[in-house]
């Protein structure tokens, strides 16, 4: 008892000593900046600006010029008068001209930097970089520059979203390419959304719209409440959207058939359209909108949709290898439309 | 009276009691007896026994001249008388002087839902509270002198048909080893019935309530009761002493199943609130929400030294307003706690000596505290939180983890009076039916 009485804290202490958090710093010592901007400085260099936000809702702008990310984090941790944590940054904004270059770089970054959340999303700011950057509404506590992309926020299914773990993950497949945030800043809001980059591997080659980005977001099977507007003076609700592939490689190629099952409600009818009616409607646009898109992204090579991701099983290394380069602009890709109309206000339906 | 006429054993006693102020002999004669009485004026009622000394005399015992033992009878509230012509002395047990207390309601708690009578310092009126309340035939209440300078009763209570027998012969095995240890407190008592001196979480449960007490019994506990102490003390006591109190079944069953999930509620948070303010201050702010964490981060702008020190300083602030006010007078009690609540709640923030945060976190942490049943049960849990707070600061959210399972594993390696501590009841195999 004696002796245990002894050992044990001198034991505590030698474990304390050699293996504690010695060098941790108070909450009130560290800014803990909520956004990332990284564009193009001077000759090739990174040019880093971080937003600090404030309780009061003001922003603090930390920036930073080097070669690489880390030493311009590391500028900017020196000028500062407190510790730069970078465990809080939710949002990576690139400028469009360094995305066009190539984002690898940047996501390698963020995945190896032990303190960087792999949950961060990803945007590219098309415009004015710094006006976007440095955009700051009164009245607003500046993290709502992160909630705007937060589905627990201010997202839309019109916005795609991509996290970082996401970025690099397509990065390096070889059946998927994603789509990354296009905003610039807005007049009265903190972004105004411009579409969807299409990214073909690391670089971005070209653009989709907002309605383009709403069946992005249906084939990732991603979306809360996206509204459609139709032709004949109606609008719809997507409540719910299942998506089923079936590959086949035939001797012409892949072949893929994306069966699309769709449940919807109606917010405006001003033609008293049975529901029927609509349903077709709507069926028949987002049959074509989806063959639009589809065709595009097989000419751009970039593979957001993920139709690569069907194939992984029936191809072999060799073909798995190729399939954004050979495979993908050869993928024959007929998608089908399913709607079920539901919360009917109009129980009398039949009798019309 | 000449003191030549005095018997060896007269002048013996009155030797061995020269320093007791009150020890009194008294000679009168009794129709044709000349007799003396010697006694304690502080425990006999003199006049009352010589009134009744004729039915007094009737139930005496002689007892051998040469007896050492009579200066311990007089200690015992007996009475010794020397008639004359009859050599040895007679013991006789006089009327007492009343020293007890009467029942009353309890001083300590406030029982809720239960009878209110509590116990006393007489050892046979609590024998007696018990059995009243508890009418059955295997009630068993075995009685044992403790000790070789003080002699103390201690009454063994317990229902043959509920508790566990192995407690029962543990603890008769104990009492009766080691019966020559004086028992003048509780922690004598535990030592003779060789309970493990530093412990977390006691090994009995201390009650004043006699209602309580029997509830404890039908559960299977074995009441230890000590002359002069009016506290019934469990054995043993088992993990759901923390949140449980048999007063709870007087109440309909969902609210006793609020009661226990806000009191083991309670528990967590006392241990881990002051915790992870430091871990989430300074060893893993990240595990905050950006909104907290700018907020926590104002609320702690210009408080000079780290969050652990912080944490410590005030936390020992609590703990002095918790050891003043707890044995203070009524009257000056609110007093204090008010002075307290300004200073610490109000003074210290404006300072900026504290971050008001953790004001709320400590209050908490105290509060929480409180809701343990039974105040002799919260204070292993307050000591261990400081355990679980040096952890934190030392290794984080990691440190608090290991804090929590080192408990689980201590509370685990209990094992007191032959029951594990995690045991959640104690429904004896009914041996004894």
């Amino acid at each position: 008892m004696k002796r245990a009485l002894i050992c044990f804290p001198v034991l505590f202490i030698f474990v304390a000593i050699l293996s504690g958090c010695w060098d941790v710093k108070d909450i009130n010592k560290r800014y803990l900046p909520v956004v990332m901007g990284i564009s193009k400085g001077q000759n090739d260099n990174y040019r880093i600006i971080l937003q600090v936000p404030d309780i009061k809702g003001g922003t603090q702008f930390l920036e930073g010029e080097s070669k690489s990310i880390s030493k311009a984090v590391e500028i900017i941790r020196t000028k500062a008068e407190k510790e730069v944590d970078l465990m809080h940054v939710r949002l990576f904004l690139i400028s469009q001209e360094l995305a066009q270059q190539g984002i690898k770089n940047i996501v390698d970054f963020a995945m190896r930097s032990n303190d960087i959340s792999i949950k961060s999303m990803v945007a590219i700011v098309s415009g004015d970089f710094e006006k976007t950057l440095f955009h700051e509404i009164k009245r607003t506590p500046e993290v709502s520059s992160y909630d705007y992309f937060s589905e627990e926020a201010g997202w839309t299914p019109d916005v795609s979203i991509n996290r970082l773990w996401e970025a690099y993950r397509s990065v390096y497949s070889y059946t998927e390419d994603f789509a990354v945030p296009l905003v610039q800043a807005g007049e009265r809001t903190l972004f105004e959304f411009q579409g969807s980059a299409i990214m073909s591997r690391d670089r971005m080659v070209g653009t989709l719209s907002a309605n383009e980005t709403l069946i992005n977001n249906i084939f990732q099977e991603r979306y809360m409440d996206g509204t459609i507007e139709l032709s004949s003076d109606a609008s719809i609700l997507i409540k719910k959207a299942t998506i089923r592939n079936k590959a086949r490689w035939r001797s012409s190629g892949p072949n893929l058939q994306s069966r699309i099952h769709l449940v919807i409600s109606i917010l405006e009818n001003k033609n008293e359209k049975t529901n029927a009616e609509i349903a077709l409607e709507i069926k028949g646009l987002l049959e074509k909108r989806a063959h639009v898109i589809s065709d595009k992204l097989r000419s751009l090579k970039a593979d957001i949709l993920g139709n690569g991701q069907a194939f992984r099983p029936i191809m072999n290394d060799q073909q798995l290898k190729n399939w954004k380069e050979t495979w993908f602009p050869q993928l024959n890709h007929q998608i089908t439309v399913t709607v079920n109309v539901r919360d009917n206000q109009d129980y009398k339906e039949e009798m019309k | 009276m000449n003191d030549l006429k005095k018997a060896k054993w007269e002048l013996q006693l009155m030797e061995q009691m020269e320093t007791s102020a009150d020890f009194r002999s008294s000679t009168f004669s009794a129709g044709d007896h000349q007799m003396t009485l010697y006694y304690l004026k502080s425990l006999v009622d003199l006049n009352e026994t010589v009134g009744m000394m004729k039915s007094l005399l009737g139930q005496s015992t002689q007892a051998a001249p040469s007896s050492v033992d009579l200066a311990g009878c007089l200690l015992e509230g007996k009475a010794i008388v020397s008639l004359n012509g009859l050599d040895a002395p007679l013991i006789i047990t006089p009327v007492e002087l009343v020293l007890n207390r009467p029942i009353m309601s309890p001083q300590t708690v406030q029982p809720l839902q239960g009878a209110f009578d509590s116990f006393t310092e007489n050892l046979d009126a609590n024998i007696g509270l018990l059995r009243k309340k508890l009418k059955r035939k295997d009630f068993a209440a075995e009685a044992y002198t403790t000790g070789t300078n003080t002699h103390r009763e201690i009454a063994l209570v317990y229902l043959k048909g509920a508790v566990h027998k192995n407690v029962v012969d543990f603890m008769k095995q104990k009492l009766a080893k080691n019966r020559a240890a004086d028992v003048h407190n509780v922690s004598d008592l535990l030592k003779l019935l060789e309970q493990p001196r530093i412990s977390l979480v006691p090994s009995y449960l201390s009650s004043e309530l006699s209602e309580e007490t029997a509830q404890n019994m039908l559960a299977g506990k074995v009441i230890v009761l000590i002359d002069q102490f009016p506290f019934a003390l469990a054995f043993p006591a088992i993990i759901k002493d923390l949140w449980s109190l048999r007063s709870d079944l007087n109440n309909p069953v969902l609210f006793r199943l609020f009661y226990r999930f806000i009191r083991i509620a309670g528990i967590l948070f006392s241990i881990v609130t002051p915790s992870l303010y430091v871990i989430l201050n300074a060893v893993n702010p990240e595990l905050l929400r950006i909104q907290l964490a700018l907020s926590v981060a104002e609320s702690r702008e210009g408080v000079p030294y780290p969050s652990i020190v912080e944490v410590c300083l005030m936390l020992l602030l609590f703990e002095l307003v918790i050891e003043a006010t707890i044995r203070l007078p009524k009257g000056i009690g609110p007093t204090l706690t008010m002075i307290g609540g300004i200073i610490l709640g109000q003074a210290i923030v404006q300072a900026h000596l504290v971050s008001n945060l953790l004001i709320i976190i400590l209050a908490a942490s105290s509060i929480a505290n409180f809701t343990i049943t039974g105040y002799i049960n919260t204070i292993g849990i307050r000591i261990f939180k400081y355990g679980a707070l040096f952890l934190s600061a030392i290794f984080g959210i990691f440190g608090l983890e290991a804090a929590l399972l080192w408990f689980c594993v201590y509370l685990a390696g209990l094992k007191p009076l032959s029951v594990s501590y995690l045991s959640l009841h104690l429904k004896g195999n009914s041996a004894y039916d």
